[in-house]
């Protein structure tokens, strides 16, 4: 499928925490395959996934005062909610049983040598893609340039027209506020 | 020894190619190749081909179940997922896929309204509209009803280093809407003005001078209040200057009047 984030937008992120439920309609539609499946890996079937999907929407929409738009993206704090709940149901489970719980998440995919299997790389991919558009201009067509089409700063500083130390600088300090945004969601409790 | 700068670490991470002087000290230096590795997860995730992956949908008993347990508008009930975008997506700007009896937009004419990006007042507005959360779809109903009385109502809260409280009032009588304002007492140093501001934390409307107790204010027929829900009451010094000080005594979200 496409990537989940195309039709989200940056007034959806207000809306959202305004309390607009058709703002909620349209994250469950944008993201809830990405929550479902995150579950689905760690959790091992479909019912228990249901119920961590569930239970991470109606969270987020629950605690959406919590939520501070200016701060960060929508996508990345549901993301991060959506990973407590997996992870209470996790502990809630192997408590119970522990060799249940081994026997399910086998066959599901698994981690790349970096540690981080495709469900998850969606994903960071997914809060990335929002994280650059809360970053505004220039900075979002810098690192897009960096990013999809692989050039060096002194192209990109030739491409924009802008000063190499302005791209520089611009690089410098998005690379750490979006290493730190993906920190947010990947922070495990 | 002299570290990387963070410019090249940056770089480095980017994949770009350092002086030789920065690559020897690069192979040798634990510390600066650790930042390296740090932010280049940013640009493996940024750049890793994810088109492929095969994401799994949850069934539609899951939305039906957050529906239920969230008690959202009967409209809302088809499973977004599979639901037609047309009437899922009120974004589109496309009124005729608009469902009848939902959201009504009013398109602003004239005169537009103005935008003001002061640091200080946006993040003040935010916190409103986050203690008026669930406020504002009920107010994007506010356009469809036409029968006279009130038909939104807002309690109003004192900002920082202000202690008035008030609330506000939208009647409606054929056709014309009019704000209806009280205010416990005035504490502004110049004079009190009334502002109807968007979510978006972008732009508002003036709708006029407040004095002291209560006061009613015409709100134009081209604001619509799903897109403004937002009542502010603001000091403005005696300058000629026509926008807004920054300096807000009491605000609250706009709710649709029950009962």
């Amino acid at each position: 499928m496409t990537p989940p984030s195309s039709e989200w937008t940056r007034r959806l992120d207000v809306d959202f925490s305004a309390g607009d439920e058709q703002a909620l309609a349209q994250a469950y539609r944008s993201f809830s395959p990405l929550v479902f499946s995150l579950a689905l890996r760690s959790l091992g079937d479909r019912s228990a996934a249901s119920d961590a999907t569930q239970e991470g929407f109606i969270r987020a929409w629950r605690f959406r005062a919590g939520y501070n738009p200016e701060a960060g993206s929508l996508p990345a704090w549901l993301l991060g909610i959506s990973r407590n709940v997996v992870s209470d149901a996790q502990s809630a489970r192997q408590k119970r049983n522990r060799i249940v719980h081994l026997a399910h998440t086998a066959g599901y995919p698994r981690a790349d040598e970096n540690g981080v299997d495709e469900i998850e790389s969606v994903a960071n991919r997914v809060v990335l893609d929002a994280e650059l558009e809360l970053l505004g201009e220039p900075q979002r067509s810098i690192l897009r340039l960096a990013f999809c089409e692989d050039l060096t700063h002194q192209q990109i500083s030739s491409r924009l027209d802008l000063p190499l130390g302005t791209v520089k600088s611009h690089i410098r300090r998005s690379l750490t506020a979006l290493r730190s945004r993906l920190e947010t969601w990947n922070a495990a409790p | 020894m002299q570290h990387l700068d963070p410019g090249s670490i940056s770089m480095a991470a980017l994949n770009e190619s350092l002086d030789a002087p920065s690559e020897e000290h690069l192979a040798g230096c634990e510390r600066c190749a650790a930042e390296v590795r740090e932010l280049n997860l940013v640009v493996v995730a940024a750049q890793g081909d994810t088109s492929r992956t095969h994401l799994e949908s949850p069934d539609p008993q899951v939305w039906e179940a957050i529906h239920r347990e969230l008690g959202l508008q009967p409209s809302l009930l088809p499973d977004p997922l599979t639901a037609d975008r047309s009437t899922a997506d009120p974004w589109s700007g496309d009124a005729a896929a608009t469902p009848a009896g939902q959201l009504v937009t009013f398109t602003p004419r004239g005169p537009g309204p103005r935008t003001f990006t002061t640091k200080s007042l946006v993040a003040a507005v935010s916190i409103g509209v986050l203690t008026g959360a669930g406020a504002f779809w009920a107010a994007q109903m506010l356009g469809t009803k036409a029968s006279p009385g009130v038909v939104a109502q807002a309690d109003l809260a004192p900002l920082d280093g202000y202690t008035a409280q008030g609330s506000a009032e939208v009647l409606s009588a054929d056709g014309a809407r009019t704000l209806r304002i009280t205010l416990t007492e005035e504490q502004a140093d110049g004079y009190q003005e009334v502002w109807l501001i968007a979510p978006d934390l972008q732009q508002m409307y003036s709708l006029g001078v407040l004095g002291e107790g209560t006061g009613s204010l015409a709100i134009p027929d081209s604001v619509d209040l799903a897109a403004f829900p937002i009542v502010d009451v603001s000091d403005e010094p005696l300058d000629g200057d026509p926008a807004h000080s920054g300096v807000s005594v009491i605000r609250g979200s706009l709710a649709a009047a029950t009962g």
